[in-house]
């Protein structure tokens, strides 16, 4: 009762940040500050999720496999932003965004 | 590790090797099965492809040539991982407080910043946690000279980035350290 009603919490929390992300990608200026809604608000937003699952996961395995998503993720989302970003230094901003 | 090269006797310095490698194997043995147990579960691990790919991963180990060895401090881990959680997660509630406020308050600019960290895991680390920090995206690196871009260029993000680098300084061994103390002196 308690683990699930943490799990919808810290769920709907995770849904909030991923929401403010989609915002900040809509609503920023140009593709650096694009890049900072993405890959900050989507970790926590995938972090809360993640810790709002575990209370329901069915033993250490599954923990241990949610963490090691998040952590994919983390390493995968701050690589592609870094990699994006030093795309665009060296070769512009991209033409829909002028 | 450093005893194993200690060079005393030939055929001694050879089975420390020997016993290093085998720890390795053994080692790297345990994290597949570990691994296969997190996907797959538990009754999966006794599958004969379950123990061909653990062994099959031992022995590659065996055959490859040992990559250099990372220069943690496990000591300073914690402190490091409680600093990031705690970051990454004021970045992430920054960037969305300001992504959802109707007069959007971002000042972005760029900003140069010269770090003294090595080449190698301590730069990368700090670069890709720099993208996870309130407002910092690291952008460029050339040389030691780092371009980030901020959201907000009056915070006082050289700060953060200071703190951020003692950090994780603290959680490797600077080759340069032991080149100058050569042994002992390193724990």
């Amino acid at each position: 009762m308690i683990a699930n009603a943490l799990t919808v919490i810290l769920i709907l929390a995770g849904l909030v940040f991923f929401a403010a992300g989609t915002a900040g990608l809509l609503r920023f200026p140009d593709v650096y500050s694009r890049l900072h809604a993405l890959t900050k608000a989507d970790n926590v937003g995938l972090g809360l999720v993640i810790l709002g699952l575990m209370f329901q996961a069915g033993g250490p395995a599954d923990i241990l496999k949610l963490l090691l998503i998040w952590v994919l993720v983390l390493a995968a989302g701050t690589t592609a932003a870094h990699m994006v970003a030093q795309r665009t230094w060296t070769h512009g901003e991209f033409e829909s965004d002028r | 590790m450093a005893r194993a090269s200690v060079p005393s006797h030939a055929g001694r310095r050879f089975a420390g090797r020997g016993r290093s490698r085998a720890r390795r194997a053994l080692a790297t043995a345990a994290a597949a099965a570990l691994l296969w147990w997190v996907l797959a579960g538990s009754a999966a691990l006794l599958e004969p492809l379950a123990l061909l790919a653990i062994i099959l991963a031992a022995v590659a180990s065996l055959l490859l040539p040992a990559g250099r060895p990372l220069p943690l401090r496990p000591g300073a881990l914690p402190g490091l991982l409680g600093f990031f959680l705690r970051s990454s997660f004021l970045g992430g509630l920054d960037v969305a407080r300001r992504a959802l406020d109707p007069r959007l308050p971002i000042q972005p600019d760029f900003l140069t910043y010269r770090t003294e960290l090595a080449h190698g895991p301590p730069l990368t680390l700090f670069m890709a946690v720099v993208s996870l920090l309130p407002g910092t995206l690291s952008v460029r690196l050339e040389g030691r000279l780092l371009t980030l871009h901020v959201l907000d260029r009056d915070a006082d993000t050289r700060a953060a980035l200071i703190a951020l680098e003692q950090r994780i300084r603290k959680a490797f061994h600077d080759p340069r350290d032991r080149r100058a103390s050569d042994d002992g002196a390193a724990p």
